[in-house]
């Protein structure tokens, strides 16, 4: 006989006990294990989706103008390429909406991702269709099919933006007849698997994706033969690195076509560097001064005077260029009639030319007056302004001043043959050109006929797109443009060419916004919690039976530690097998949380794409941690038996004696006591705290009074303080069963804790619920009081609050009408990645909004906290996006910033006013953003709102709007929907209601809520579990006692009822303990009016509790019943 | 007629061979306020004789009246009900409720009828007080002695004024001293009561303080 043999032959002999306790601690680790293999599957299926979407693509170049194809094989034939990648795709990609016209009203799809591409883009990955798109022809990803309702052969018309080079926020940028649409035919339909998945930003949610032949996308947006993407392939089954990327952006030498800027010898012998773009941005135009510092570069602004003016005779349409004159050729000079060379300008002096000046007949010393439109509009409205001069001198138009190429290229302007035929951008009044203007458009073209000095040029002209039209240099001897050309080196990231490691930031992003497993652990806390409570009250139980055996031990001479090794021994053994036999249920529970995420509970991911994923880790984790805990727990069990003296457990007593008791008795009532204050403490201390923090501390505060619920519980049983028999009352059997249950108030605590902690979390979670009815009301609701939230695919540069915006956008006069009465809010939008909860991806550059200052000053919405100070600010949070923040040592721009505290803290993972972002701005700058704001709950969960002034800044070349808010007034919903969608449906115009937006969003959190309620369901069936066993072993432990009932005259149902209330009584209890506990947790966030209980399915919840409860305690009234009177009574 | 009337009373156990026939034909009868101990061997069917005259097995065949009711003819909830009002029981082992106080062990039989009213708690203190317990009645079962457990498994018999009270081995678990002074109380309660006693018991010296012994021997009463 060893010891060993003795825990062998214990674990044998109480194979019923140790089989229920390893139940018991199976069902804690596979708790554990399956939180930890939903989070494995979540970041696994995360990893697989991104994996399988992108399939070799790499890297992505997308730029914001159209690059010559060949970029793609010039990148692909640089030194070491092959090093790291297979090879580089050319390819258009562009948002766009797709339109399935009938003849029984158009279904249309907005926000579809359009990829021009040939069959080189195919073998990227898989999923691509058999053959490619032809012209004419366009292949759509099942979603969009099934989104349009599309079938093969259906004609679709296919709508883009006109991707002009020239800003539409400029004055001179075109801002109407900006869509382009092509009829196509549907040639293939791809699943949305591999390609057919295609996203530039990580999304588990499906994309809409269209591939049209490059052809087809370059003549919509007439750039032919120009791409703006260039997808790069990665070497087959390797994962990209920094070494690769960085390889490849040194790879990338657009030339200065693909930046659209050209440097040319001119006739006049002067060298010019122009740009396509009208304007030279302020990255550009410090390269080509760099590149030609010792050439003396001179900067020109030309730009379009609607009239040059003196008294009342006027020149219609003329351009007038600033620059600084220069006496010496080729950059110099501008003469007079008379050969005089006109000096340098001063900021108030302009030069006419003679043509001009005899038109007006205007002579030096004359004012002058200009008038043109403001370099920047805003929602398309050019608004004209004026200048006055002093006339300084009359230049002949002769050498410099005859050159037409002071003046841009203007497509549909300077390309025209007369001025009749101009079809520009801006408000034209053909009416006013003369004959005599047209005469000098014959002789002379664009040349100007004023000039000012660049300082006043720039003065009244410059903007966000730049100051810059030309650069102007005297060109070295023996140049020609090919070596000028050589000497410009850009840097591609400060013109918008950097390429993107898609492919790496998407597989850091697939560790996903919120660490799945340490969600289901926090949430799965209470079962375990639960779970532990089972393994004790069953081992409890076991060594309850053994306190007889127990006491033999230690009479014969074993020391208590060496007993407590024995039982520590076989609960090893016991707790080893449950563990490992949970790990297998852990994988069974997480198959069946990811089974429930992809039906029940979809609202929570969106998109059924979850697989089962188990790292080793994950499985050795469950596996030590359960068995650790678990051990603990029953040692502590066992070290319980060394206060019980040896003859009161040879006496079969398994409970310490009564004195023992009194002193624990006082314990847990200090214990209690403390745990209330401490709930108190929490509570009032929650008060000041924010949204999650709070309802966080609620919950810990409720989670105390919990257990200090139970501490009083089992004090009162503890201490007999419970209902007497010795007086005439009311309800004996009750009280009977009561003192019963004050029998073993540890094994009745364990059980009314069972069903407690289970009842706290069903009711805690059901008032976290959110409605989106209820927080869609008001302007200091969530929605702002703005009932409809738009969305489009390409920008609206109309103020669509203006009768002149709406025609310009040709709205009906039935939908004029409905508009007229609504107010709406523009926002401008920086593309980015969705930070709202829809998206499981963590975002690395969200999306930013610029918030226009007519919202600041509205006000509006609900705030879970601000960094607001003065009066002003804390009635109108908004103002605070207004103040200037201080720039970092570096230098790097501090940007205030408003965001939804939701997207804060579980997208970005910033919880405090104060904290800070860094996002890349347009130009490729790093900016911090810092949190002046956080909004609750609210339509704009997933952006980052920074002030409109701000944001263009950071993005200049952002025109238009394609965010809009809409006061509804008291317009119906629908029509106003109807009308915008209608009269804005070609700009993939996409209204929703702010509460179906909210639904949207709410619906995550309501569908997590659900998920951990139903993981509080099986907190109760352990719970059920728990309490059907303790009845069913009390049952059988005092078969004597209720032998000797019946003997004393109890009827079997008397019996059988006095069962069942005990029952009742354990259950009715832990219920009502746990709902107290909960609604403490709750009662702020209800009071507040954040709570929407669901009283009657929350009550339905719990009657099922107490209907499985009394159905479980039917056991032991079967068992009660069941029980021979004589053998119990003859046994003892 | 005498108040219990034991007729032919057999008791037969179906085994794998051939029925155990523990009681053959048991007679006897008792009047009010007699009292009888039963003395035999182990295993020769005491108690089983005892339990079938207290209701709680039936006989194979036979009957037992007690003042003119036939309990085997009731069914469950009346037998329950005539146990209640006519039979107190006192088993070796005491079978108290360990969470209750001798008090509240007294009063369990007067729960099976609903409340206790303020009578019965005033006759189980007397019970208590006549038991010797005056100062214990709010002591728990684990604070009192053998003999006092005893004592009060004897108060919780007689609550409810039984017709017939009866006693396996209630002797059984005590020391000498104490057993002798359980029976005298036992006895001097009776009488008081003036209750039908039958005491099932190996101990010559409890059966000699009763009335009438008969003794249990093959099946049959004598």
């Amino acid at each position: 006989m060893s010891l060993l043999k003795l825990i062998s032959d214990g674990l044998r002999y109480h194979w019923r006990t140790n089989c229920a306790v390893a139940l018991a601690v199976m069902a804690t680790s596979a708790v554990l294990t399956g939180a930890l293999l939903v989070g494995d599957s979540m970041r696994g299926s995360l990893r697989h989706l991104l994996l399988d979407q992108l399939g070799q693509i790499d890297d992505v170049l997308v730029t914001d103008r159209f690059v010559r194809a060949e970029l793609a094989a010039e990148v692909s034939a640089a030194p070491h390429f092959d090093d790291h990648f297979s090879q580089a795709v050319p390819a258009i990609v562009v948002q766009g909406t797709i339109e399935n016209p009938r003849a029984t009203g158009s279904l249309r799809a907005g926000e579809v991702t359009i990829v021009g591409c040939d069959q080189r883009f195919w073998t990227l990955g898989s999923g691509g269709p058999q053959k490619s798109p032809g012209r004419g022809e366009v292949v759509l990803n099942q979603p969009l099919a099934d989104e349009i309702d599309a079938r093969l052969g259906d004609e679709v018309l296919v709508r883009v933006g006109s991707q002009s080079q020239i800003p539409p926020d400029s004055a001179l940028g075109r801002k109407t007849e900006t869509i382009r649409n092509r009829r196509l035919t549907v040639s293939a339909i791809v699943p949305a698997e591999g390609l057919g998945r295609f996203a530039l930003h990580p999304s588990q949610r499906l994309p809409l994706d269209a591939f049209v032949a490059t052809e087809t996308l370059q003549a919509a947006i007439e750039q032919p033969d120009k791409v703006n993407a260039i997808f790069v392939a990665g070497r087959k089954d390797t994962l990209p690195t920094l070494a690769g990327d960085e390889l490849l952006q040194d790879a990338l030498h657009p030339s200065l076509t693909d930046y659209g800027i050209d440097v040319a010898i001119h006739k006049l012998g002067y060298a010019q560097a122009t740009s396509n773009r009208m304007l030279i941005g302020p990255a550009a135009a410090q390269t080509i001064h760099r590149a030609f510092a010792a050439d003396h570069p001179q900067d020109v602004f030309t730009y379009l005077a609607n009239t040059i003016a003196f008294g009342d005779k006027q020149i219609p349409y003329s351009t007038i260029a600033a620059i600084d004159f220069r006496a010496e050729p080729p950059l110099g000079p501008i003469k007079t009639p008379e050969g005089d060379t006109i000096a340098a300008l001063a900021d108030d002096e302009i030069v006419l030319n003679t043509w001009a000046a005899e038109d007006l007949g205007a002579k030096p010393g004359d004012t002058i007056e200009i008038a043109y439109f403001e370099p920047e509009s805003t929602h398309g409205e050019v608004r004209e302004a004026k200048a006055t001069f002093r006339l300084k001198a009359i230049a002949a138009i002769e050498g410099l001043a005859a050159d037409p190429d002071l003046t841009p290229q203007m497509p549909g302007v300077s390309d025209q043959i007369s001025i009749g035929d101009w079809d520009p951008p801006f408000p034209f009044e053909a009416g006013r050109v003369r004959d005599k203007d047209e005469a000098y458009w014959d002789d002379h073209r664009t040349t100007p006929k004023a000039f000012v000095s660049l300082a006043a040029g720039r003065r009244l002209w410059s903007s966000r797109f730049g100051d810059t039209t030309a650069i102007r240099f005297a060109p070295p001897p023996g140049a020609t443009d090919a070596t000028l050309a050589a000497q410009l080196h850009f840097d591609p990231p400060a013109l918008g060419f950097q390429f993107m490691p898609i492919k790496r930031l998407g597989l850091a992003a697939a560790g996903g916004t919120t660490p799945f497993d340490g969600l289901f652990l926090g949430f799965s806390l209470f079962i375990m919690v639960s779970a532990l409570m089972l393994v004790s009250l069953l081992f409890r139980l076991g060594v309850d039976q053994r306190a007889a055996e127990i006491g033999i031990l230690r009479a014969v001479g074993f020391r208590s530690r060496k007993v407590t090794a024995v039982l520590a021994g076989e609960a090893l053994m016991v707790a080893a097998v449950g563990s490992l036999l949970g790990v297998i249920a852990g994988l069974g529970y997480a198959w069946l949380m990811l089974v429930g995420l992809s039906t029940w509970w979809l609202g929570a991911i969106s998109t059924p794409f979850l697989e089962l994923y188990a790292t080793p880790r994950s499985l050795v984790l469950g596996f030590t941690s359960a068995l650790v805990v678990s051990l603990l727990t029953i040692v502590w069990t066992v070290w319980r038996l060394n206060r019980i003296s040896v003859r009161g457990m040879l006496a079969g007593q398994a409970t310490p004696g009564r004195f023992a008791t009194r002193r624990r008795t006082l314990a847990s009532r200090t214990a209690a006591l403390v745990m209330l204050v401490a709930a108190v403490l929490i509570g009032l201390a929650a008060t000041r705290l924010q949204s999650m923090a709070q309802a966080g501390a609620f919950v810990g505060s409720g989670a105390l009074v919990l257990a200090a619920g139970l501490a009083i519980i089992w004090s009162r049983l503890g201490s007999g303080a419970t209902a007497t028999l010795a007086a005439a009352s009311h309800w004996p059997i009750a009280r009977l069963a009561l003192r019963n249950g004050a029998r073993n108030p540890s094994r009745s605590t364990l059980s009314i804790g069972l069903i407690a902690a289970a009842s706290f979390l069903i009711v805690a979670l059901s008032a976290f619920r959110l409605d989106p009815t209820a927080e869609s009301q008001g302007r200091a609701s969530g929605s702002g009081g703005f009932a409809i939230v738009a969305s489009s695919d390409q920008p609206i540069y109309q103020n669509l609050n203006t009768a002149q915006g709406r025609d310009d956008l040709a709205f009906s006069s039935r939908a004029d009408e409905v508009l007229a009465r609504c107010t709406t809010v523009a926002l401008r939008v920086e593309s980015g990645d969705d930070a709202s909860c829809l998206n499981l991806y963590q975002p690395t550059q969200p999306r930013v909004l610029g918030v226009p200052h007519s919202l600041i000053e509205r006000g509006g919405f609900a705030w879970a906290g601000t960094a607001a100070t003065t009066s002003e600010e804390k009635a109108n949070p908004w103002l605070l996006l207004d103040q200037s923040l201080p720039a970092e040592p570096d230098g790097t721009p501090v940007v205030p910033a408003i965001v939804d505290f939701n997207t804060a803290q579980y997208s970005l993972h910033k919880g405090a006013i104060g904290d800070r972002v860094t996002i890349t701005d347009g130009l490729g700058r790093t900016v911090q953003l810092q949190f002046v704001g956080f909004l609750q709950n609210s339509i704009f969960q997933g952006e980052l709102l920074i002030g409109e002034q701000v944001f263009l800044k950071l993005y200049p070349e952002v025109s238009g709007y394609r965010f809009f808010l809409v006061d509804t007034a008291d317009e119906p919903l629908t029509q106003v929907q109807q009308a915008l969608e209608t009269s804005l449906g070609d700009f993939g115009f996409d209204a929703q209601s702010s509460a179906a937006r909210l639904a949207a969003f709410f619906a995550v959190q309501n569908t997590y809520l659900s998920t951990f309620q139903s993981l509080g369901g099986l907190g109760l069936l352990l719970g059920t579990f728990g309490l059907a066993t303790v009845q069913l072993r009390s049952v059988l432990e005092r078969r004597g006692e209720l032998a000797l009932l019946r003997a004393a005259g109890f009827r079997r149902s008397l019996l059988a009822r006095l069962v069942m209330i005990e029952n009742s009584l354990l259950l009715l209890a832990g219920l009502a303990v746990g709902v107290f506990a909960a609604l403490v947790a709750v009662l702020p966030h209800w009071l507040s009016g954040g709570a929407s209980v669901p009283w009657l399915s929350l009550a339905a919840t719990l009657s099922t509790v107490l209907v499985v409860g009394l159905l479980a305690g039917l056991f032991a009234v079967r068992a009660t019943l069941r029980a021979e009177l004589l053998p119990a009574l003859r046994e003892e | 007629m005498p108040e219990l009337v034991v007729t032919a009373v057999k008791k037969e156990y179906p085994t794998r061979s051939q029925p155990l026939c523990v009681l053959r034909g048991v007679d006897c009868t008792l009047e009010e306020g007699e009292n009888l101990a039963i003395l035999g061997p182990s295993g020769c069917g005491k108690s089983t004789l005892l339990h079938i005259i207290g209701t709680l097995d039936v006989p194979t065949s036979g009957s037992v009246t007690l003042t003119g009711e036939n309990p085997f003819a009731l069914d469950e909830p009346r037998l329950a009900a005539f146990r209640n009002h006519k039979i107190g029981f006192i088993f070796q082992d005491h079978h108290l409720l360990p969470q209750c106080s001798a008090l509240e062990n007294t009063l369990i039989p007067t729960l099976a009828d609903g409340k206790p009213a303020g009578a019965a708690v005033e006759r189980a203190r007397m019970l208590l007080e006549r038991v010797g317990l005056a100062e214990r009645l709010d002591h728990l079962p684990a604070e009192l002695s053998g003999g006092e457990r005893q004592r009060v498994a004897i108060a919780r018999a007689l609550v409810n004024r039984p017709t017939l009270l009866l006693a396996d081995e209630p002797t059984g678990n005590l020391d000498r001293t104490t057993a002798a002074s359980v029976a005298a109380l036992l006895l001097e309660l009776q009488r008081l009561e003036r209750t039908m006693l039958i005491v099932v018991t190996h101990s010559l010296e409890l059966a000699g303080m009763l009335n009438r012994r008969m003794e249990l021997n093959d099946g049959r009463l004598a």
